[in-house]
């Protein structure tokens, strides 16, 4: 199904434009990489904060409800050209292990996401002026900086072609990227 | 001074050989340098979006500056030593390359700009400090640490 | 804070912070601005 969605996107000549083009293809990726300074830098701080590794002496409410919006501005780019960069190559990227990596750490870092606020706004109140935030809140804090490291890392590694499908691999790789082509 | 020996001299130096022959390695260096570039470009960000009074507002700015600051000199460590290994791998492709040279004529006066005028000037009460100086300063700032991360981007593409 | 309007003249640490700063300012539009009409330069002599 996946599959045949990606060869579905593939077929428009839109997709087929933005992939040849060499400039706006750059353009896009460059902007989905430059924007990791405003969405991971805003989130770095807040989940530092929540560590008592910075701002210590701020609310951490306060923090975290100040960058909200740059880091939510942040991801709201690089949602729109990820989102670009699929269409420009829906095939390859489909059968990606590392997309679907990604994918899959993209899910969870959302779920530990609204979590952590669910969990913040219930309890900020008691601990709002401490250095380091609640065990619970930490745990949500680390697990959001480890997650992103794998959500960045397997994102370069889509641009690496170590597992593609046209590659003599093992079945279990083949599954898991969900190749098509024998 | 012809730096290209020195260049090629790093690319089969242990370094060099070590990103060339491990992919594996030299790509988890090349995540190591982005999330580094994402420290980096948030402590930047919130320092002088708070000096340019747009971010961060019922925090004082010294405070904001200072915290920001030690994770910025944190970042930037993390930033230049993982730089280093990845040019070394492809070092004599760099020496050719007009981006890296760009990348690092704005990293030197970025790195320059930070240490020896915005520091030293934000060490004073910033109130005492004339708006129009410390909003020039956060914009130069801003300019300078988006071309170091444009142009480092590019040197991919060239 | 920095936004007091009672203040003195710029003492010389802020006018070279500020000389500084418009020249960096200035330097990046004008190396940027070359990069982009290159670009276009070519993009125009490749497609008209």
């Amino acid at each position: 199904m996946l599959f045949d969605l990606a060869q579905w996107v593939d077929s428009f000549e839109l997709s087929t434009r933005l992939h040849e083009s060499y400039y706006m293809y750059n353009w896009v990726e460059s902007t989905h990489v430059l924007t990791l300074m405003l969405s991971l830098g805003m989130l770095f701080v807040i989940d530092l904060r929540m560590l008592g590794w910075a701002f210590t002496g701020v609310p951490a409410s306060r923090i975290a409800a100040r960058l909200n919006l740059p880091m939510m501005i942040g991801f709201t780019v690089m949602i729109v050209t990820g989102l670009l960069l699929f269409f420009a190559v829906p095939v390859r990227t489909t059968q990606s292990i590392w997309f679907r990596i990604k994918f899959l750490l993209l899910i969870v870092a959302a779920i530990n996401a609204w979590l952590f606020h669910k969990r913040m706004n219930e309890s900020v109140s008691t601990w709002d002026h401490d250095a380091v935030a609640p065990k619970r809140l930490r745990t949500g804090a680390a697990l959001s900086l480890g997650l992103w490291a794998g959500i960045v890392t397997t994102g370069r590694l889509i641009a690496y072609d170590w597992y593609d499908c046209y590659r003599v691999q093992s079945d279990l790789i083949a599954w898991a990227a969900g190749c098509m082509v024998e | 001074m012809d730096l290209l020996p020195f260049f090629e001299w790093a690319e089969t130096s242990l370094l060099g050989t070590i990103g060339k022959t491990y992919g594996g390695v030299y790509a988890i260096g090349q995540s190591l340098h982005l999330m580094s570039l994402a420290l980096l470009g948030g402590t930047v960000l919130i320092t002088d979006l708070r000096l340019m009074n747009l971010l961060l507002r019922d925090v004082p700015s010294e405070v904001v500056a200072d915290n920001a600051h030690k994770w910025f000199k944190f970042a930037l460590t993390v930033v230049i030593c993982t730089g280093i290994f990845m040019a070394a791998a492809v070092a004599t492709r760099m020496y050719y390359n007009p981006f890296y040279w760009a990348k690092m004529t704005a990293l030197l006066a970025g790195i320059a700009f930070v240490f020896a005028i915005k520091r030293p000037l934000l060490k004073r009460p910033h109130d005492s400090i004339h708006p129009v100086v410390l909003k020039s300063m956060a914009l130069a700032s801003m300019v300078i640490w988006f071309s170091v991360g444009a142009t480092g981007r590019w040197i991919g593409f060239s | 804070m920095q936004d007091s309007d009672n203040r003195k003249k710029m003492d010389r640490r802020e006018l070279v912070t500020l000389s500084l700063s418009l020249g960096v300012v200035i330097t990046a539009v004008v190396y940027w601005g070359i990069q982009i009409s290159g670009v276009m330069d070519m993009l125009e002599m490749a497609y008209g």
